[in-house]
């Protein structure tokens, strides 16, 4: 058995937000086959939390199990279960079990009522995390960490303090676990419930550092943004906040938002039917898979699903270009292991959040999108952030560490991914968007190039010359900038002043200028730009 | 919430009034249609909520698991909490802010005043307030729940709301503000003795002639007409009229002291103003010919609901109801263990 010091250490720090704390229970809810799965926070006090699934449920004997031997699943990583009505396996998360650390993490206590199918008796189990304790602080009653000096001492007295086997007459157990007291109970429920099957955790003494962090404590001492406070009522709303609004976002002052979009981010959800993930769009095998795992999670009444709306697909610009893979194969020591992937380039990702790769295992997100793509080897500057995409692996369960939230990046699992990765980007992708952005009209120059020749139009009519049509053309780069034929005026693309640069701009329309009103020639000119080039250099 | 609170939500009585009194007048608004805004100051569990939605007064998009339209307010974190989680889905807006000074002070609070003024206006205001909306402990002029009446009223007219129904409760066995009982009594005076309408059936009704007799001989129906003329002229003030009103009385007497609610609801419509009508004193009148009205249902008509004599048979009536509808909510439904005591040995 894991030192119960080293459990409590890991269940204070393990996961970095509340929301990867809760998506650990909801990746326990999916391990257990549940196809719904409910979170009720307590916004905005947070006084009590609940995670509700209509998975397999467990049995009193399961679950005494899992709590005195936390990490040890009936199932096993990597497992395939099947869901009744889904089109897609999913693939167990392991390390069930886990999910208990999670909680000591945001609750001093934990209830936990389930059932399985077909039984009419469950189990409520009432657990209290003792690395907390309550103490009245200024006249509230806080939970606070206790002394560790105090807990080791604890631990070493615990053989003494064992509890015996027999039951009392309640039929209830106590039970001491690695990071706290456990007492259950069997719960009988009624004949005609026979069939239902659910776990419920409810979380109550909720940690204040939790409690603060959720409801915004670092918003409410900023008068500003405290008045900027608004209410949300659907999950679109959300999306358009993180996206125009993202800077506040990162800052703290929607903590709450941010924890719905993680958990949007995290969860094997389906995707909304809009953009490249609508029907019949380049996309709709990946919104297949994601739909094929039958998953929903519902927080606070309102129902999550992928962070993506119409605007994801039109801010900052519309998609260059979409790459997909779907049930590719990556190997590792000769076994090979499915893969399916998608990214898409747009010359603005926003909200940033999703710029990079976001790696689903079995559907469910390890960590958020990764803008370093599993550590590409080389500087494509602000590419990178031109992307946003998702891989849906397989295989990579035995290379997660202990939070699920990250990887262990020596994993030979992880390294054959990123290879597989890195081959796509450094082959497919990048010499494809370097591409893009020399293709006429992918770059703002060309814009610039068609406002020259427009305004030379324009300049020409003006003054009534007989040029009445300006054209860029490539003449070489060594021959002059402007040529006259007939009414006529060519613009070199290939001379340093003909490429459309926004600098130059000003100065090719002067020079232009200069030609039409019958100032200076074509020749003229091209001696005055190498002249002014000369003085420059000097 | 209030231990008071979550009795009345989950009681028989009360549903009573949300069907007989509520939802007949958001009836004679909507017709055959539904509410296109609906703003409520709710106890958890919306129970109004959820029986409007479930007699499709209120749209409930599956989808979206939105009721579309309605707007909720609660300055009680715990209450807002409990509210979130006591529904099938979000409500259009859920403010946690006291509504009194959001429509009093918006500058305070201007994005939540601005998606306040987004849903005006409303086809039906539900003002649950279910204590006193002038106890005697308020020391200003005016109490707040008055005082937002008003902006609220005025809110609905620049809104442009042209019919929409209003319920107010208010507790009538506590003890209300002097200034304002001396308010309503000197209405109901003036009212007598300029309106002889009013004056005749005043005296029918209740068998005095002045408003001091009646609150001495009965406070309780003083206060009901007193604060339905308050309302009137609250409405008149902004072009208004009332063109039905009606109350239902609950009162718990099961447990001593006795306390009594007074549940007040008027379908409020802006009236054409033929050319004929220019004089104030001509729209005085239309304005007052409702309240007349009001007074003659004193006689049998307003309905009253006792703890003691009614509970039981409003409780065969709706306890399955209440039951379905105050344990219906978002969560994924998990059937509740058998409570031990039951349990065979």
């Amino acid at each position: 058995m894991v030192s119960a010091r080293i459990l409590r250490h890991v269940s204070r720090g393990i996961y970095r937000t509340p929301a990867a704390a809760l998506k650990e229970l909801v990746s326990n809810a999916y391990d257990a086959s549940s196809s719904e799965v409910s979170i009720s926070t307590g916004y905005p006090s947070f006084e009590k939390m609940a995670v509700t699934d209509n998975g397999d449920g467990m049995t009193r004997k399961d679950f005494s199990r899992l709590v005195q031997h936390i990490g040890l699943s009936s199932k096993s990583a990597g497992d395939l279960i099947t869901i009744p009505g889904a089109t897609q396996q999913r693939r167990v998360l392991g390390h069930y079990g886990i999910g208990l650390l999670a909680v000591g993490q945001l609750a001093g206590q934990m209830r936990v009522t389930s059932k399985k199918k077909g039984e009419i008796v469950g189990f409520i189990a009432t657990l209290d995390f003792d690395q907390f304790e309550r103490k009245l602080i200024e006249g509230v009653e806080r939970a606070i960490i206790r002394d560790e000096a105090e807990l080791e001492k604890e631990d070493a007295e615990r053989p003494r303090k064992a509890i015996s086997s027999a039951k009392p007459a309640d039929g209830s157990e106590d039970k001491k676990f690695p990071i706290g007291n456990c007492k259950i109970k069997d719960a009988k429920f009624n004949e005609k419930d026979r069939a239902a099957h659910f776990t419920k955790i409810e979380l109550t003494q909720i940690r204040p550092e939790v409690k603060d962090k959720l409801a915004g404590k670092l918003r409410d001492r900023n008068e500003i943004a405290k008045k900027k406070q608004r209410y949300f009522a659907q999950f679109d709303d959300i999306l358009e906040l993180i996206r125009d609004s993202e800077g506040d976002v990162r800052q703290g002052q929607y903590p709450y938002e941010r924890l719905c979009w993680e958990l949007a981010v995290y969860c094997p959800l389906i995707y909304p039917a809009v953009g490249l993930f609508s029907a019949k769009k380049s996309l709709q095998a990946f919104s297949d898979i994601a739909g094929g795992y039958s998953f929903s999670l519902v927080v606070d009444g309102m129902k999550l699903r992928k962070p993506f709306d119409k605007s994801f697909f039109v801010a900052g610009g519309s998609v260059n270009k979409v790459w997909s893979w779907l049930s590719e194969t990556y190997s590792k020591n000769g076994t090979d292991h499915k893969v399916s992937a998608y990214l898409i380039h747009k010359g603005r990702i926003r909200p940033k959040s999703m710029q990079g790769v976001l790696i689903r295992e079995s559907g469910v997100a390890v960590g958020l999108y990764d803008t370093t793509y599993m550590e590409y080897p080389f500087n494509e500057g602000h590419k990178f952030n031109q992307l946003s995409g998702e891989i849906f692996a397989e295989g990579l369960s035995g290379a997660l560490n202990i939070d699920r939230n990250s990887f262990n990046e020596t994993d030979d699992r992880y390294l054959s991914l990123s290879s597989w990765l890195h081959e796509k980007l450094q082959k497919e992708v990048f010499p494809a968007i370097k591409k893009l952005q020399k293709l006429p009209g992918s770059s703002k120059r060309e814009a610039n190039k068609q406002a020259i020749a427009s305004m030379i139009i324009a300049l020409g009519r003006l003054i009534k010359n007989k040029i009445t049509r300006a054209q860029f053309r490539s003449a070489g780069k060594r021959e002059p900038l402007f040529e006259v034929s007939d009414r006529i005026l060519y613009i070199n693309s290939d001379h340093p002043d003909g490429k459309g640069s926004s600098a130059k701009q000003e100065k090719v329309l002067l020079a232009a200028a200069a030609i039409i009103a019958g100032h200076l020639s074509a020749d003229k000119v091209e001696k005055l730009l190498a002249q002014i080039e000369e003085a420059k250099e000097k | 919430m209030a231990a008071v609170d979550d009795k009345m939500a989950v009681c028989p009585l009360k549903h009573e009034v949300r069907i007989a009194l509520w939802e007949k007048y958001i009836r004679t608004v909507v017709g055959a249609g539904h509410l296109k805004r609906y703003l409520t100051l709710y106890s958890p569990p919306l129970m109004d909520v959820k029986l409007f939605a479930e007699k499709g007064l209120i749209v409930f998009d599956p989808e979206k698991q939105l009721y579309v339209g309605v707007v909720g307010a609660t300055y009680d974190a715990k209450a807002y909490a409990a509210a979130q989680d006591t529904l099938g889905g979000r409500l259009d807006l859920l403010l946690d802010v006291n509504i009194n000074h959001l429509l009093d002070k918006p500058s305070k609070y201007p994005v939540k005043a601005k998606q306040l003024y987004e849903k005006f206006p409303f086809d039906a205001v539900n003002l649950d307030y279910t204590n006193s909306i002038f106890h005697e402990s308020t020391k200003e002029d005016i109490s707040e729940h008055l005082g937002a009446l008003d902006a609220l009223i005025n809110r609905q007219n620049a809104a442009g709301a042209k019919k929409f129904a209003l319920m107010i409760t208010t507790r009538s066995d506590l003890k209300f503000a002097e200034a304002f009982l001396a308010d309503i009594n000197a209405r109901i005076d003036a009212n007598i003795k300029t309106t002889p309408g009013f004056g005749d059936e005043f005296a029918r009704v209740f068998k005095c002639e002045s408003a001091d007799a009646l609150a001495a001989a009965a406070h309780g129906k003083f206060l009901s007409v007193g604060l339905a003329k308050f309302v009137a002229a609250v409405l008149g003030d902004h072009g208004y009229r009332i063109s039905s009103c009606d109350a239902h009385w609950l009162i718990r007497d099961a447990v001593k002291p006795v306390r009594e609610l007074l549940h007040l609801a008027f379908l409020v419509e802006r009236p054409p103003v033929p050319r004929a009508l220019k004089k104030p004193t001509d729209a005085g009148r239309r304005l007052e010919s409702e309240i007349v009205k009001f007074v003659g249902k004193h006689v049998d008509g307003i309905a009253s609901i006792k703890e003691t004599s009614d509970f039981k048979i409003l409780y065969e009536r709706h306890g399955a109801e209440i039951a379905r509808l105050s344990t219906l909510n978002f969560e994924v439904a998990t059937p509740e263990p058998e409570p031990e005591a039951d349990r065979p040995a």
